[in-house]
């Protein structure tokens, strides 16, 4: 009993992203449908809202964002939450890295409960 | 026969038949493929959807009192650059533009006449924008193929020479940026680079980051498209501002204004998320065989949009662009969907070429911008009648039209394309830079901007 709880729990993990570009369009879409896809085969439950990068700082001040993933440049001002480039996701090269560290992420968040 | 399917179904259903046949031959899956094609369709029409009552009940109304009342001609209004994409991909040539695309792209390759893999598929769509508007211009598909061509090659080669530059710069290494819009102002940087070094202004260094916290709104786009809106609405209605009527239609004008420059995106976003499983395919396809040797992978400049100095070039040219549309003398064109758009892609290359000299790269966007303005003011009456030919439905609405957002390399490539001369001058620069730049590859890196710290012996022998 006890056991499939657990278990049960670890299927349903929740992480909120945030995903930016230049211009919160273009390459944040395609960095979105590849995460989703990809969550998903990691039995990640996301919720991923897109925005503009000049936007970051004020988006993630109050949004309970546990991460953001950037396809413009990861040296965002007035970010305070962990910053992922999305490029890997757009070049194909190194996309494992990217869900290594978002799974590093969950883990983090999931680590106490 | 492409085009006559075209006037029948509209672009809203002939473009996701176009994507979806392209993602079945190379083997997406069916169940994605149908999904991504209604994405593609629902994108388009959502476009559609929010700029039609923007057009017919705000803006238009507002910019044709503005010409009757007060003789200020700007009646081609910038309907943004997802319309732009939708009308390049939704032509004969949009449909050929991806495996055409690839296929020039590999032959280069392997000639060796370019170093760079484009994997950004979705930004084809410059290149079969540039294509359409000279195949609607001239009737003549052969010219709107050669000219796609050129721009292809072109932006390749250019991608190449940036490529050092750019990835110092940004710290992107193994990129390059075949980018129509991030490399529109690179030929106009490298001899304004040369003129700025002359007269000592590329020594005088500001720092963007307090420049920055100084816009406060300002520095948000929806915000200053509210501002031009109730400028236009102040100069069309100057007669009868004593009534309140007049007020609340102003400020209807400014909110409905900031709401297209806030919602358009969205819809763009879902044309988007249908292209992505084609993209995807294509990316893994190309990139899987191609590391042969040393090659860089195309990609779209919105990469090296977060840096600040581009940031803070963009918003600095953003503010300028209010006075310009207004001001500059025979400008006909009103940037309004891409206002937080143009200026940060224009500043792309031009930010790198410059080595981040806010000053330097400020002025180069701001002729960008009034080159851009200009491009709108020329070429806005073919682009509507292309919308028009295509078969999505835009209004009428007296004196005001769609504008196209021509960006420099777009609006140049368009006015080659027209021609046989044209188009000669289009191939023969091309392979005239490809040649040149293939011999001396050292002096063109350091003309748009490399600067090679390790080894400056090598440059100098070679730039003689």
């Amino acid at each position: 009993m006890f056991n499939k709880a657990k278990k049960e729990k670890e299927v349903f993990k929740e992480i909120r992203g945030l995903v930016v570009c230049a211009d919160g369009v273009a390459t944040s879409t395609i960095v979105l449908v590849a995460l989703r896809e990809g969550l998903e085969d990691m039995r990640v439950e996301a919720d991923l809202q897109q925005g503009r990068v000049l936007d970051a700082g004020r988006t993630t001040k109050d949004g309970n964002f546990d991460f953001v993933i950037s396809t413009a440049g990861t040296a965002l001002e007035d970010v305070n939450i962990p910053i992922i480039s999305g490029v890997p996701l757009l070049t194909g090269i190194g996309k494992d890295q990217v869900f290594e560290q978002i799974k590093e992420i969950v883990n983090k968040k999931y680590a106490g409960r | 026969m492409i085009s006559e399917f075209m006037k029948t179904f509209g672009a809203a259903v002939m473009l996701p038949i176009i994507i979806l046949v392209l993602e079945l031959v190379i083997g997406v899956k069916p169940s994605k493929a149908i999904r991504s094609a209604i994405y593609i369709g629902v994108g388009l029409n959502g476009l559609v959807t929010i700029l039609n009552p923007f057009f017919t009940g705000l803006i238009g109304n507002a910019v044709s009192d503005m010409i009757t009342t007060s003789g200020v001609n700007l009646p081609y209004v910038d309907t943004g650059w997802s319309l732009l994409a939708a009308i390049g991909y939704s032509t004969t040539i949009g449909a050929l533009v991806i495996p055409m695309g690839i296929i020039i792209n590999i032959i280069m390759v392997l000639l060796h006449w370019t170093d760079t893999l484009d994997l950004d598929i979705w930004n084809f769509w410059h290149w079969a924008f540039i294509g359409s508007m000279v195949y609607y211009a001239t009737g003549s598909l052969l010219y709107g193929i050669l000219i796609t061509i050129a721009v292809e090659m072109f932006l390749l080669i250019i991608g190449d020479i940036t490529a050092p530059t750019m990835q110092k710069f940004y710290n992107l290494p193994g990129i390059a940026f075949p980018h129509a819009s991030a490399q529109g102002l690179t030929i106009i940087a490298v001899p304004l680079r040369w003129l700025f070094e002359k007269i000592g202004l590329m020594k005088i260094e500001v720092d963007s980051k307090t420049i920055r916290k100084k816009f406060g709104i300002l520095g948000d786009s929806v915000v200053v498209g509210f501002i031009i809106a109730v400028i236009i609405g102040l100069i069309a209605w100057k007669n009868k501002l004593g009534l309140m009527t007049t007020w609340s239609g102003i400020l209807s004008l400014g909110i409905g204004t900031g709401a297209f420059i806030y919602l358009y995106p969205k819809a763009t976003a879902a044309l988007l998320e249908g292209f992505a499983a084609l993209s995807d395919k294509v990316r893994d396809i190309l990139s899987k065989r191609a590391v042969k040797r040393e090659i860089n992978f195309g990609m779209d400049g919105a990469l090296t949009i977060g840096n600040p100095d581009v940031l803070t070039t963009g918003l600095l040219t953003m503010i300028t662009t209010v006075p310009l549309i207004f001001f500059l003398p025979g400008n006909k064109f009103i940037l309004m969907a891409d206002l937080g758009v143009t200026p940060f892609f224009l500043a792309s290359a031009t930010v790198a070429i410059m080595g981040g000299n806010i000053i330097c790269s400020y002025i180069t966007d701001v002729i960008g911008v009034a080159l851009t303005l200009y491009g709108g003011s020329y070429f806005s009456p073919l682009f509507s009648r292309t919308v028009k030919a295509i078969g999505v439905t835009l209004p009428n609405t007296g004196s005001a039209t769609v504008g196209a957002d021509m960006r420099p390399i777009h609006s140049i490539f368009t006015f080659l394309g027209q021609s046989p001369i044209g188009i000669a001058v289009a191939f023969a620069c091309t392979f005239a830079m490809l040649y040149s730049f293939k011999k001396h590859p050292k002096a063109w890196y350091k003309a748009f901007g490399y600067v090679d710290n390790d080894n400056d012996s090598a440059t100098k022998q070679d730039a003689v």
